[in-house]
């Protein structure tokens, strides 16, 4: 037998190698230089994210490029994906150089977790063979189990870090073992192929067990109902830079998966698996706003609010069969304006340090903001309006996309249940307005003041701080061109 | 073609954002926030009487604009305006200016916020009324929530907190499940635009209406308010300081009623004739129940709070009862109710502002001791009445006699009303005017000062204008109620024509399916 080896689209596959040869260099460098190099590092990471950046947008998205054999896989979707798992790093990195906790050299190692944490979510978005699916997720996974307890000397990181590793390895064994039954139903891992031999197939009860395990895993991933719980606990231990670079990154990449599985299987597993998601997605938008509510803690609060937007998002992916690419439109631009807020949110919680460095963690300690530091109380207001999906943010466009690829699709009581979601969340992200804004001071907090510091790492901060702010806004009064981006950001197979 | 609609719009937001730039920490610095404030209102007031000469009489859409947005989804930034928002436009832009005005003796903290707030506000509020593209209209209706939510919120009452977020929870439920309409209607449709005059100006299909009218109605009724959903409104009228309050009764309520006159009544007509029945007798609750409400409040904005259930209740009588004449006084009635009822606000919040009670029993003998605002309360409380002569009685008397022609007996019962109206504001004026001083706090109260002279002249001028001469707001209401209800006539007609078993196969086949 003859070996022909698989085409290789050099130019589109570019973002990975750079990524890749980046996040060993920033780690090497790091073990020969000192502690006072630390903004060497920083800018070296800054400079890899950016060179794969513009690595990913050289490249057209307009056909579907497959290399490897369908292992790597670049399309519009891929490419949109690239730019948002991207963009959500870059953001994570200029917050962290306000950081000031990190240990003799673990700087370095974070921006190494990162960079290769960002790989895994890479390859995980552009590929459509499940192996390489289960290799993409264990990459990120592992660098987040380091990441989330990275303070060595924090007992709830070191918590966080642990139980995030026992679940997510569950999570991982169900994905495997899942992979393994479709493998051995169909007779490949390339769900390509699996649409062709799914046919011949005489296990298709065995198949359909694995690709049950298979949402399984994911579905942790993105934090869906009922495989949320290790989410607060994770988020609310783990440093708050590692807590916002979870909330999307990782989302995106399952989320990406689920796509090319629920499109490659829509075709033979009739109306199952889209009622099974329906029923997830309003379940776990509910649970997420109903338990958000009676949360106390901000990173807590901000932990439930985040499986509430996976189950808007689980919308976009139930329409994937009927919307097309309003579905995979709406969902990428709701991911895009998701990042800017979220990661917006807590790098509100990161630079409203009080005066001796702690943080600050219960809703209340946020009372005064408004007063005290008007500039970080009022895009917090911003972030939680636009998490709230009122206008004029993007959130409102955000949802206005998933809503109407739902109804596009005839999931009218799907989207009354939403709808009605994003109400009772108004609640919760307006307590942080109220506290910050509308309750009386006590006397201690009217004299607090903040004295600003420009420089010291802060500066980075507080760029991204604007950067969010200002993507926030302008998604909800200018979308028109990141709305044609996405909706022309097909999905495809082969 | 000079963009002047678009200017009156966005004036405030540039004065809002101009306000940004300056510090609010000495006396000196408010005072010129409070100047920028009232000059960028008083502009957008200016482009709004412009647009009033060169108005026509006809109930074609004026000073249209269309910029592109998105279009991917044929979302374009459309406005232009009417007989039917026009009136309401003058309002927004009248009360605004008054209110800031107001505004400056009572606002003491944060003064930056606050006018900045107000500013956005208004701008929202004119933006609702003018937008002819539902996305763009959607856009103003909820990001309007936001400033009088703050408003409330920070500057309000005790139970400031809890009525804010009620306020807020309440409007937000009516308006998302409108827009689940919203999109409903843009996909069963299939225009593939969200331009409102092309939904306007073609049939949807009856089977579907129902469905649309039902959440379209929830999310103007909440805002109105009706009968069963009335329940924010007292709390938020109470907590909100007086010009949030002006605001709120003067223009925010009457979003609820240009919703149904705008959008609800003549995209869904043949399912408002059928839902007529319920939301007249809902109105007709309303209009009773508010008035016996106000008769038993011992606080005096309660009791304005309550009188503005009851108003809006003719409001809502005179448009379901599809008269010419009833619609014509129900928008009169609108522009009417938002005098009088910032008119009394006014006058209470002055009361509160040197009696810091609201109490109407803590009250009593104040004709002596503050004459002249005496008399702007009397007649403000007679044109609430609706007194023959003041601005009250017109609305008020259109509606009724143009519902009697078709509804006899509902006009009997909200005829009640109208009396009830005297029965509750009269005792109000007793206790707070007239008898003897009872308490030596109010023996020393100071008369009308120059700033609250500016606040109330304009005012009274309108009470008096609209009550004698409201020809020339009439002349811009008619044409487009006329239309509007010939086209509503005209829609009956055809319905009948229709080939039942046509339709529903077309049903079948646009309709939404049946889901999980």
């Amino acid at each position: 037998m003859e070996f022909v080896f698989p085409a290789i689209f050099w130019k589109s596959f570019l973002p990975v190698p750079i990524l890749t040869f980046g996040a060993v260099l920033v780690l090497l460098f790091d073990v020969f230089t000192s502690e006072k190099k630390r903004q060497t590092t920083f800018w070296l990471s800054i400079i890899v994210l950016l060179f794969t950046l513009v690595s990913c947008l050289l490249s057209e998205g307009e056909s579907s490029e497959i290399s490897f054999g369908g292992m790597y896989l670049f399309d519009g979707f891929t490419r949109s994906l690239f730019v948002i798992i991207l963009f959500s790093s870059f953001i994570v990195v200029l917050m962290s150089s306000v950081e000031r906790r990190f240990e003799q050299n673990s700087y370095g190692d974070f921006l190494g977790l990162i960079l290769f944490a960002t790989l895994g979510m890479m390859l995980m978005v552009s590929t459509r063979n499940l192996v390489m699916i289960f290799i993409a997720l264990e990459i990120f996974s592992l660098s987040l189990y380091v990441l989330a307890g990275i303070f060595r000397s924090s007992s709830i990181g070191n918590e966080a870090s642990l139980k995030y590793f026992l679940l997510g390895s569950f999570a991982s064994g169900f994905l495997l073992f899942g992979i393994a039954l479709i493998y051995g139903s169909t007779g490949s891992t390339d769900l390509f192929d699996i649409i062709k031999f799914y046919e011949l197939s005489t296990q298709k009860l065995v198949f359909f067990l694995g690709l049950s395990l298979v949402i399984v895993g994911l579905g942790f991933k993105i934090g869906a109902f009922p495989f949320y719980m290790w989410t607060p606990d994770v988020y609310q231990g783990s440093p708050t830079v590692v807590t916002a670079f979870m909330s999307v990154g990782p989302k995106a990449a399952a989320f990406a998966a689920l796509f090319r599985i629920l499109i490659s299987t829509s075709n033979f597993s009739g109306n199952k698996l889209e009622m099974m998601f329906w029923i997830m997605a309003a379940l776990t938008m509910t649970a997420g706003n109903l338990i958000a509510i009676w949360q106390n803690n901000i990173k807590r609060m901000l932990a439930y609010s985040s499986i509430a937007h996976a189950g808007y998002l689980l919308i976009a992916l139930v329409t994937i069969k009927q919307a097309g690419p309003l579905s995979t439109g709406s969902f990428l631009f709701y991911l895009l304006v998701y990042s800017f807020m979220n990661i917006g949110a807590f790098l509100v919680v990161t630079l409203a340090i009080k005066e001796d460095g702690s943080e600050r963690i219960l809703i209340d300690d946020f009372s005064g903001l408004g007063l005290n530091r008007s500039g970080l109380a009022i895009s917090m207001a911003i972030f939680m309006v636009g998490l709230a999906g009122i206008p004029p943010t993007g959130g409102f466009v955000a949802k206005f996309y998933i809503f109407s690829a739902a109804i596009k699709s005839g999931f009218i009581w799907l989207s009354v249940i939403a709808v009605l979601n994003s109400v009772i969340s108004v609640f919760y992200y307006f307590r942080i307005i109220v506290v910050m804004y509308m309750k009386d001071m006590s006397e201690d907090e009217k004299k607090e003041q903040f004295r600003f510091v420009w420089g010291s790492g802060l500066s980075y901060a507080v760029i991204a701080l604007v950067i969010c702010v200002v993507g926030t806004l302008g998604m909800g009064i200018f979308p028109s061109f990141f709305v044609d981006f996405a909706l022309n950001s097909s999905i495809s197979l082969n | 073609m000079f963009p002047i609609v678009s200017w009156m719009v966005f004036s405030p937001l540039i004065g809002a954002f101009l306000i940004l730039f300056f510090g609010d920490k000495n006396e000196k610095q408010c005072k010129r926030i409070v100047l920028i404030a009232i000059i960028s209102s008083l502009i957008s007031f200016l482009f709004s009487l412009v647009i009033f000469m060169n108005f026509q009489s006809s109930p074609k859409m004026q000073f249209v604009e269309n910029l592109k947005w998105i279009e991917s989804l044929g979302v374009s930034y459309r406005v232009g305006l009417d007989g039917i928002s026009f009136p309401l436009i003058l309002l927004t832009t009248f009360l605004t200016p008054i209110v800031l005005l107001f505004s400056w003796d009572d606002i003491k903290k944060r003064i930056r916020l606050y006018y900045f707030s107000m500013l956005l506000l208004e701008t929202a509020m004119l933006g609702v009324f003018v937008s002819l593209d539902f996305f763009l209209f959607y856009v103003f209706w909820e990001a309007m929530l936001i400033p009088m939510y703050f408003i409330i919120g920070i500057w309000g009452g005790k139970k400031r907190i809890y009525s804010a977020m009620k306020f807020f929870l309440y409007t937000m439920t009516g308006s998302v499940l409108m827009l689940i309409a919203i999109l409903w209607l843009y996909f069963a449709t299939g225009f593939g635009t969200f331009n409102i005059l092309v939904f306007l100006n073609s049939p949807v299909d009856p089977l579907l209406q129902t469905w649309l009218f039902a959440a379209f109605a929830i999310a103007f009724a909440i805002k109105v308010p009706m009968f069963p959903f009335h329940t924010w409104l007292p709390d938020a009228h109470v907590e909100a300081p007086t010009a949030g309050s002006v605001i709120l009764a003067g223009v925010l309520l009457k979003m609820g009623t240009y919703g149904f006159i705008r959008l609800a009544i003549p995209l869904f007509p043949e399912a408002a004739v059928e839902f007529s029945p319920l939301l007249i007798f809902l109105s007709l609750v309303g209009i009773i129940y508010g008035a016996l409400m106000a008769m038993v409040q011992k606080d005096a904005k309660k009791l304005v709070a309550y009188s503005s259930i009851s108003h809006l209740g003719f409001v809502m009588f005179g448009l379901f009862s599809f008269n010419l004449l009833a619609l014509g006084g129900s928008v009169l009635q609108m522009v009417n109710h938002g005098i009088c009822s910032g008119l009394l606000f006014l006058t209470v919040g002055m009361l509160y502002r040197r009696r810091h009670t609201r109490f109407m029993d803590d009250f009593g003998g104040i004709a002596k001791v503050m004459p002249a605002f005496s008399v702007f309360f009397v007649i403000a409380v007679f044109s609430s009445i609706g007194l023959p002569g003041l601005n009250g009685f017109v609305g008020e008397f259109a509606i009724l006699s143009g519902s009697f022609q078709s509804h006899f007996f509902p006009t009997l019962i909200a005829t009640i009303g109208v009396v009830l109206s005297a029965v509750y504001m009269l005792p109000m004026v007793q206790k707070v005017i007239f008898g003897k001083i009872k308490f030596e706090a109010n023996r020393v109260l100071s008369d009308l000062n120059l700033r609250e002279w500016f606040v109330l002249v304009p005012m009274i001028f309108l009470v008096f204008l609209l009550g004698i001469y409201p020809k020339p707001i009439l002349k811009i209401i008619e044409p487009s109620t006329k239309s509007l209800l010939l086209k509503i006539k005209g829609r009956k007609l055809l319905v009948k024509k229709r080939n039942i078993k046509k339709l529903r196969l077309v049903i079948s086949e646009i309709a939404p399916r049946r889901g999980y």
